[in-house]
């Protein structure tokens, strides 16, 4: 973040707001951190599963190369398709489960006010995987 | 759309023998959802949120079960397996964009239930001020509703006239007018936590009916998918094209470009719909949100994959010529399925079209009550009550209710009118708006600080201008045989879907609009990002005081 920019913090509910510069330091980096984890996780989503598909659609839309037979009936394109049918709730759900590891944490440390050295996950945050 | 050949009463699959379980299952139906109507609507809060949202207290999985029923609606239950059976791989192509559009909603669902929003308006309000969004924004979801409630209540009033064998144009009004009337008492008085509760009893009745034909038409020939497939080719309209790209009559002629467009578009404008942002933003949190949107995901996985297996079953079992015979798009393929795989006379066919016929009611009562529901949400939220006058909840709640039944009696008045013409253009339009003018909004108010007022205003104002000129223009309404007037000439626009160059255009208004006036600052977007992110407020610091 830009060091011009007005730090922010939530309002915990019912309690007084505090200036800390402490506190505001920390949670800048919370922010930083919970937005790059949630883009991480969100990019990996789309380039796992937009490419695959895009590229599936432009061959049957441009080529003729999902027309090769497989297996008996079976073409290619429909493979293709059952395939990006499974990778996609595959990666749905990883992505699910690699959001509430890494990302849910950070958020719930800044609602709740409360920050702490090592937030339980924002280690794993930048973690490789989903 | 239109079912030509139904009125000369050419095709009757259900049969007389089967008729009257189907009447008096949809007599059931009928009576048992007004009487579920009548419990609901006694006990419903008055408080708008409260009808609108559930409270925002709708659970991950109770709402990621709803938004996986909002996914089964006459279009994708009917016409999709239809497209499967008749065109083959090119209707398995699009049935899988009803299933990838729920990617895009995946990355979005947290993001807006954090906001705190749940109409269109009050999404565009998030980076612009004033009355001129919120009236865009309404004027947007009904732009999107109204043709999809028209198509949906056609599609309706046909299947209903089909299953209670009488295939005539007065029975196909009347029904579309039942329907309507029905779905109109719905939307009025269920809520969302109503209407959630049928969608969540509609996912498993229909996974399980479609399973059990699938399963029923494997049978037949022998347990061999193989088979089966080979027998969905040769009973094809052109066997040796079937399982190849390019069947599609509509896109034959428009180049390659026009069918990767028709994807794109198909997969924007299916993720925006306003009923299921309306759904997203009923979560608890936007973590629930995006958790229900998983567990939406993987049942729409699996109803995807039946729908193509029920398209290709219908194909090998009844054949294109007897489905195109009721059906130019072949929507009647589930029904002709079920009344196939058993042999006739039979008290287990009577029973399979008789559950068929209940999850076709289902999907138009449940489908059509959402997309009524959620136009009429907008009216009554971002027009009646920020007219600048105040509104007592009560009086908020009879605007909701009345917008509910005109908006449905619009729909059903038009879906009567017009039910002999072409639709095709309507779909195309309604999908194109969502794509082109709710896809960029959104992006840009989430991830974009230079995103203003003026940049809303013309990607959205431009977006759903060039919409309408481009499908007025397109071979949807002119000089393709699918055209509402086939036989006059003013298709200048190259493409079937009007999307393809109001998407682009839409994201590049956004943009000049926003460049050429100022923006928020740094502050205020970090503001709004921290709220997007956390679904919490925040507070400038004693820093931000002493600047």
């Amino acid at each position: 973040m830009p060091p011009h920019v007005p730090p922010i913090s939530p309002i915990p509910p019912g309690r007084p707001a505090a200036s800390d510069p402490a506190h505001d330091v920390v949670q800048l980096r919370h922010i930083g951190s919970l937005r790059e984890a949630t883009q991480r996780a969100q990019r990996a989503f789309l380039v796992v599963n937009a490419v695959p598909f895009v590229g599936g659609i432009a061959l049957s839309s441009f080529t003729d190369v999902p027309a090769l037979r497989v297996r008996g009936e079976l073409t290619l394109g429909m493979i293709w398709g059952i395939l990006q049918c499974g990778l996609f709730v595959v990666t749905a759900w990883l992505y699910e489960n690699r959001s509430a590891r890494s990302c849910d944490p950070l958020e719930r440390s800044l609602t709740s006010g409360e920050f702490h050295a090592e937030t339980p996950g924002a280690a794993r945050a930048t973690g490789p995987g989903w | 759309m239109t079912l030509y050949v139904l009125s000369a009463g050419v095709l009757d699959p259900v049969g007389s023998a089967a008729r009257t379980p189907v009447i008096v299952a949809f007599l059931i139906f009928i009576g048992v959802s007004l009487l579920w109507l009548f419990t609901l609507a006694a006990g419903e809060e008055e408080s708008p949120e409260g009808l609108y949202l559930a409270d925002r207290s709708l659970s991950p999985t109770f709402n990621g079960v709803a938004m996986a029923g909002e996914q089964i609606s006459v279009l994708t239950l009917l016409q999709t397996a239809g497209g499967v059976a008749l065109i083959g791989y090119d209707g398995f192509t699009f049935a899988l964009d009803v299933l990838i559009a729920l990617g895009v909603l995946l990355l979005l669902a947290q993001r807006i239930r954090n906001s705190g929003r749940y109409t269109l308006g009050d999404l565009f309000s998030l980076r612009a001020s004033g009355r001129g969004p919120r009236i865009a924004a309404a004027v947007v979801t009904l732009a999107i509703t109204i043709p999809v409630l028209m198509v949906q209540l056609v599609a309706a009033g046909i299947s209903a006239a089909l299953l209670i064998g009488m295939p005539t144009d007065e029975a196909v009004v009347a029904c579309t007018l039942l329907m309507g009337c029905l779905v109109a008492c719905f939307a009025a008085l269920a809520g969302l936590r109503g209407t959630s509760f049928i969608h969540v009893a509609k996912v498993p009745i229909t996974l399980a009916t479609l399973t059990l034909v699938t399963l029923l038409a494997l049978r037949k020939f022998e347990w061999d998918p193989g088979s089966l497939l080979s027998a969905a080719v040769d009973r094809s309209v052109a066997p040796d094209r079937y399982l190849k790209p390019g069947l599609w009559l509509d896109t034959a002629g428009l180049g390659p470009l026009n069918a990767f467009g028709n994807h794109i578009v198909a997969i924007l404008g299916l993720a925006m719909m306003p009923h299921l942002i309306l759904r997203i933003a009923g979560s608890r949190s936007g973590r629930t949100a995006r958790r229900s949107t998983r567990t939406a995901v993987w049942l729409s996985g699996i109803f995807v994959l039946l729908l193509i297996t029920t398209g290709f079953s219908a194909a090998a079992v009844v054949g294109a010529a007897d489905l195109g015979a009721v059906d130019a798009s072949g929507q009647s393929a589930p029904i002709q399925l079920a009344s196939e795989v058993l042999g006739h006379g039979s008290t287990g066919r009577v029973v399979l079209i008789t559950v068929m016929a209940c999850v076709v009611f289902l999907a138009v009562l449940t489908t059509v009550t959402s997309v009524t529901f959620a136009a009429a949400v907008s009216l009554a939220h971002d027009v009646f009550a920020r007219d600048g006058r105040s509104r007592s909840d009560t009086q908020e709640v009879r605007a909701l209710r009345l917008a509910a039944v005109v908006v449905c009696g619009v729909a059903v008045s038009l879906a009567a009118a017009l039910y002999n013409y072409q639709a095709q253009f309507l779909i195309a339009f309604s999908m194109a708006v969502a794509a082109s003018c709710i896809f960029p909004a959104l992006i840009y108010s989430f991830f974009w600080r230079g995103f203003n007022r003026r940049g809303l205003l013309w990607s959205v104002s431009g977006g759903l201008l060039l919409c309408a000129v481009f499908t007025v223009f397109s071979p949807t309404v002119s000089g393709s045989p699918i055209a509402l007037w086939p036989e006059a000439r003013f298709d200048w626009y190259p493409f079937q879907s009007p999307g393809l160059g109001a998407v682009p255009a839409a994201f590049f208004l956004g943009w000049l609009g926003s460049v050429t006036s100022p923006g928020d600052s740094e502050t205020a977007f970090r503001r709004i990002e921290y709220r997007l992110l956390t679904g919490t407020e925040v507070r400038r610091q004693a820093s931000d005081a002493r600047r």
